[in-house]
């Protein structure tokens, strides 16, 4: 039996993306716009190709064996290969609307949180 | 000047990155990172080979890419202190000395120590460094080193607060800390900008620039520019998404001037890492998408506000007088050559020097 897309979407759904932990806007590699392609080949290994946020990203590995670890849990999948995409540079623009939707959430609470008006050395 | 605007490059430094100067794996990687940097994120006319840049670059090969190769006026240099990455810390005291006396109407002198290493030998080097070049505008530090992997805290008491304070002691109008952007494999939480509002707070008197602004935690950063009179946005190497991401810069801008205003963010690159003159060329073109403008909620930038960013915002932190800083640089050499020369290609001295002896600028 081969691994349905939607299956494979659906363990993507479940990488988590360590930056939006750490911001407090907890989401997957999915929504934060990491995924630039998969694909099946041939012998069944499916390969899935991921960009970071920035260049200087150090947590790319990490990100990949997460992807691997997951997406080998799908019934019907073989192998699993991650390859990095060095050129893209991310936007949010990448980011699915749910992902963007917790980073603006996530935004606005924090500014709820310390309430600071634009400009506001100019007063002090 | 470009557009008659009066143009401080706020970061530059005659690095060396030569392969007998690289100390273990952590400065190859960085190495690495710089040369990937430079070499994609230039446009292809103002780039060095990679024999060029892994090389020892010289004060001479510097100035002649600001000051005649590129629209700069004045620049601060720094001496940088990643002694755990390299053997002299990547740009040698030495050659922010023989900048800042070379070249003495041109180049404004950061000195810098490795909080690291120690109050004690952060404060005696302080002193000599200042007995050395008492000129000295700035300090510049680092957040972390490797091998072991440490770092310090700005807002630290004990360790940051006095060395601040014999900084103001010695004149220095200005402390410029490495933020957002992590050197390698390393823990970022010493890369986030936190520990800059306790010591603004702390130290009115002087100012703070975050250097690599925007380049992660932006929104901290324009928080920190909105929140305290005293830290400044300074552009090293974000300046450089204008050629690479414009709508990346431009998101980042928009939100620096949102916050922080048009008063708060400082241009600078980094150079010779990369060529001024492209980013110049490009900002002075450069404006607020209506997306932007109506999106963020701001206003157009002003012909005032490129001025301000291009280098009237670090004049002020230094309490520089900037016609009295053109009337000296008016009729030096570098004027000279602009005045009756073509303006050479980007790199051209530096390429020319390196040439003369590959073998000795790359041991």
């Amino acid at each position: 039996m081969s691994a349905t897309p939607a299956a494979i979407e659906a363990a993507l759904g479940k990488v988590d993306d360590p930056c939006s932990i750490a911001a407090r806007a907890p989401m997957s590699v999915r929504d934060m716009g990491l995924v630039r392609d998969w694909h099946v080949e041939g012998d069944g290994t499916v390969v899935v190709t991921v960009s970071p946020t920035a260049p200087s990203c150090i947590l790319m590995s990490s990100i990949a064996d997460g992807i691997e670890a997951r997406v080998a849990e799908v019934d019907g999948v073989e192998n699993v290969r991650v390859e990095i995409d060095t050129v893209t540079m991310w936007t949010p623009e990448l980011m699915t609307d749910a992902g963007r939707r917790t980073l603006d959430d996530r935004r606005a609470a924090s500014l709820l949180e310390v309430p600071v008006r634009p400009r506001e050395w100019e007063r002090r | 000047m470009i557009d008659d605007y009066f143009v401080i490059n706020a970061v530059s430094h005659a690095y060396n990155l030569e392969p007998a100067n690289i100390r273990n794996k952590p400065g190859q990687l960085l190495c690495d990172m710089l040369w990937g940097l430079h070499n994609t994120w230039s446009p292809p006319h103002a780039r060095m080979t990679l024999e060029e840049f892994t090389s020892d670059w010289t004060v001479d090969a510097l100035a002649q890419a600001l000051f005649v190769e590129a629209d700069v006026d004045v620049a601060a240099t720094h001496t940088l202190r990643l002694d755990s990455y390299f053997g002299d810390g990547l740009a040698a005291r030495e050659k922010t000395v023989e900048a800042a006396t070379k070249y003495g109407f041109r180049f404004l002198a950061y000195v810098g120590v490795d909080p690291t290493a120690g109050l004690e030998t952060c404060l005696r080097e302080l002193d000599e460094q200042m007995a050395e070049l008492p000129q000295a505008v700035g300090l510049k530090m680092y957040p972390a080193q490797v091998e072991p992997d440490r770092s310090w805290r700005l807002d630290d008491p004990d360790l940051a607060f006095p060395i601040i304070e014999r900084a103001i002691e010695h004149g220095l109008k200005t402390v410029a800390i490495h933020k957002a952007a992590p050197l390698g494999p390393v823990p970022m939480n010493p890369y986030k900008i936190d520990d800059v509002d306790g010591a603004a707070g702390r130290f009115p008197e002087v100012s703070f620039e975050i250097i690599h602004a925007g380049l992660a935690f932006t929104r901290e950063t324009s928080l920190a520019l909105g929140r305290y009179p005293n830290v400044y946005a300074n552009l090293e190497v974000t300046s450089l998404l204008l050629l690479k991401a414009p709508k990346m810069f431009e998101e980042i801008m928009a939100d620096f001037l949102l916050w922080g205003g048009p008063d708060k963010i400082i241009f600078s690159d980094g150079a010779m890492f990369a060529h001024t003159q492209p980013f110049l060329e490009a900002f002075t073109e450069f404006q607020f998408s209506e997306q932007t403008l109506n999106g963020v909620g701001i206003e157009p930038l002003t012909r005032e506000d490129k001025a301000k960013i291009l280098g009237l915002n670090y004049a002020r932190v230094l309490d520089l007088d900037v016609e009295a800083m053109k009337a000296k640089i008016a009729d030096d050499q570098f004027s000279l050559a602009r005045r009756t020369d073509p303006r050479p290609e980007p790199y051209a001295a530096w390429k020319a020097e390196f040439a003369s002896d590959p073998a000795g600028y790359r041991r």
